[in-house]
């Protein structure tokens, strides 16, 4: 039940009530890629960036492709306007780890460049962050076989 | 629920809208009618998101598939309104269901609705014996009929009194289309049919964890009906806590949700209506006397059907305009012999069962273009001998499709459809299983 009321609540953008649904549903199903992608952009949207920084490592440990070919390809997709709303032109050259964090996270849904721009921006801070070393290799990799492929 | 569903030709032979979403709210079925109803195509809406097609006052605050999803009930007969492809607002009747996988889980929704249009759009010949949807030409009406024009400037409260079937809600509906409000929300509460419990929250709204099952914030119903039109419905089925929180929205149009202390203020005129002797209610103290002056400002009382039965000839002809549409069948009249019978009936359950009746007639006269005597029920007709009495088909002679349509059109309530076909809830249960119906 919590699965669907928390698609209900993301489609119209009330994300507070949507991340308490998909929160329990994930409680039900810890693989569903299709929750985990929703709940990150909610807990980015609501400020609590350490939980989606975590949930966003976890997905691209078990499956790179979940996020850059995902679900809002095709369908309404509310990051572009997350950005907006977090993007500080100001922010730029300031060293805000999770501030740059966020923005990487949101862009991988879109724009995989874009979304290494801002990751690297964050090592750039904290270089000694292991896991956004593996993050960025991931995808540094899988933009890489991308690339290669389109080349084919 | 799949298109390729076995049941797809079932769905596709009613005149119900129907229509089946998945769990991220995409459509994944869409009937004939329903088609036909928000003019657009399967190709059309297949996959889309329902709120981006339905476009409907309640997708954004009460979608009645998350309703059905939190509270665990079913939803019928709910009014509301959807935009068609060129635009239009058309006003529905919608019931909505959870559909489960084996395991318990919701894996979507399904909606039925049927366009209200069709039925209150009244032809030419019946306009001049209407008003607002409202039919008769007997003085006590008419009367009804000015006073709604009187009060069309007024943004006083109504209370209206009636037996249960005489059309209140008709003429809440008047009185709301009438009125400068007619373009601002209109919101319908059935006080009745709410449990107690759950009153409060419905009409003033909760905040997340306010009570147990409160899990996301809600606006109410009189939040919604903000600079516009809210109908109580059996108002005197209120308890007694929530008619003191109802006086005071109506002294200063303040209130608060359920576990804030906000105090928001609305802008709502009020129609009430109750169908018991509300003077007995006050004096049993059911029924506040002050909530009572309050809302009786503009006092109207429906007579019962049968203190004005000049009008049963108007509303024959507008229920056989009605049902020729929905059974799609041409029967122009009524037998003077079965008028007869119906102008000397008594009418307890008033105009409700006058339209019961007529689509019972409709049912039953299969081959014939005029209701006979032999159509009506059989607690009318009795000591009766009809004359055509060989054209009328038996109960036995139902066609699996007149059965399913009229079972659609009751909520699929077997009681209700034994009812009006005049057998036992059995026999249905029976003529379902022998036509293989689902």
């Amino acid at each position: 039940m919590s699965e669907m009321l928390g698609n209900y609540y993301f489609l119209i953008h009330n994300y507070q009530s949507a991340c308490y649904e998909l929160e329990n549903a994930l409680e039900n199903d810890p693989s569903n890629n299709a929750i985990q992608r929703k709940l990150i952009l909610c807990y980015i949207k609501l400020g609590y960036v350490v939980e989606g920084y975590s949930l966003f490592h976890k997905i691209l440990t078990t499956n790179v492709e979940s996020i850059v070919h995902c679900y809002f390809k095709e369908n309404p997709c509310p990051c572009l306007e997350i950005i907006n709303e977090i993007h500080d032109p100001n922010n730029e050259s300031k060293s805000q780890r999770y501030y740059y964090i966020s923005l990487g996270i949101l862009w991988l849904y879109c724009d995989i460049d874009r979304s290494l721009f801002y990751l690297n921006k964050a090592k750039f801070d904290s270089d000694s962050d292991e896991k956004l070393t593996e993050i960025i290799n991931l995808i540094s990799n899988y933009a890489e076989k991308l690339t290669i492929n389109s080349e084919k | 629920m799949s298109s390729e569903t076995p049941n797809k030709d079932i769905l596709n032979s009613l005149s119900e809208g129907v229509v089946t979403i998945d769990k991220n709210f995409k459509f994944t079925f869409i009937n004939h009618a329903a088609e036909k109803i928000i003019g657009r195509t399967r190709d059309d809406v297949i996959g889309k998101i329902c709120k981006d097609v339905f476009d409907s006052q309640l997708c954004e605050t009460e979608c009645p598939i998350t309703l059905v999803l939190n509270t665990g009930n079913n939803i019928y007969n709910l009014n509301s309104r959807i935009r068609s492809k060129n635009g239009k607002n058309i006003p529905i009747t919608l019931n909505a269901a959870i559909l489960k996988n084996c395991s318990n889980e919701p894996i979507g929704g399904i909606l039925s609705f049927r366009n209200t249009m069709v039925e209150d759009e009244i032809p030419s010949v019946l306009s001049n014996n209407q008003y607002y949807g409202m039919i008769g030409k007997s003085k006590a009406i008419k009367e009804i009929f000015d006073t709604i024009s009187e009060i069309s400037n007024s943004d006083a409260s109504v209370f209206i009194y009636g037996e249960t079937g005489t059309g209140k809600e008709l003429i809440a509906n008047a009185i709301q289309k009438s009125s400068q409000r007619s373009s601002r929300p209109f919101v319908k509460v059935n006080c009745a049919a709410i449990p107690h419990q759950l009153l409060a929250s419905e009409l003033f709204g909760h905040v997340k964890g306010s009570f147990t099952d409160a899990r996301n914030d809600r606006i109410g119903r009189f939040e919604l009906a903000n600079l516009g039109t809210i109908f109580l419905d059996e108002i005197a089925e209120m308890p007694l806590q929530m008619q003191t929180q109802l006086l005071r929205i109506l002294q200063d149009g303040t209130f608060e949700r359920l576990g804030e202390s906000t105090t928001k203020k609305v802008d709502v005129r009020i129609i009430a209506a109750t169908n018991i002797n509300i003077e007995n209610a006050i004096a049993q103290k059911l029924f506040r006397s002050d909530l009572f002056f309050r809302l009786n400002v503009i006092p109207i009382k429906v007579p019962p059907l049968r203190d004005r039965k000049i009008d049963i000839n108007y509303l024959i002809d507008y229920f056989i305009y009605k049902y020729n549409g929905i059974y799609k069948k041409d029967i122009k009249e009524i037998d003077s012999d079965a008028l007869d019978i119906l102008m000397q009936y008594d009418w307890p359950g008033n105009i409700r069962e006058l339209e019961n009746i007529i689509e019972y007639a409709f049912i039953r006269s299969k081959k014939i273009s005029s209701i006979c005597l032999c159509g009506l029920p059989a607690y009318l007709i009795e000591n009766h001998k009809c004359k055509n009495d060989e054209l009328a088909p038996n109960i036995s002679e139902l066609q699996s499709d007149q059965l399913i349509n009229i079972l659609e059109r009751n909520n699929w309530n077997q009681s209700k459809v034994a009812e009006i076909l005049g057998i036992h809830r059995t026999t249905v249960w029976r003529k379902i299983k022998k036509f293989g119906i689902n």
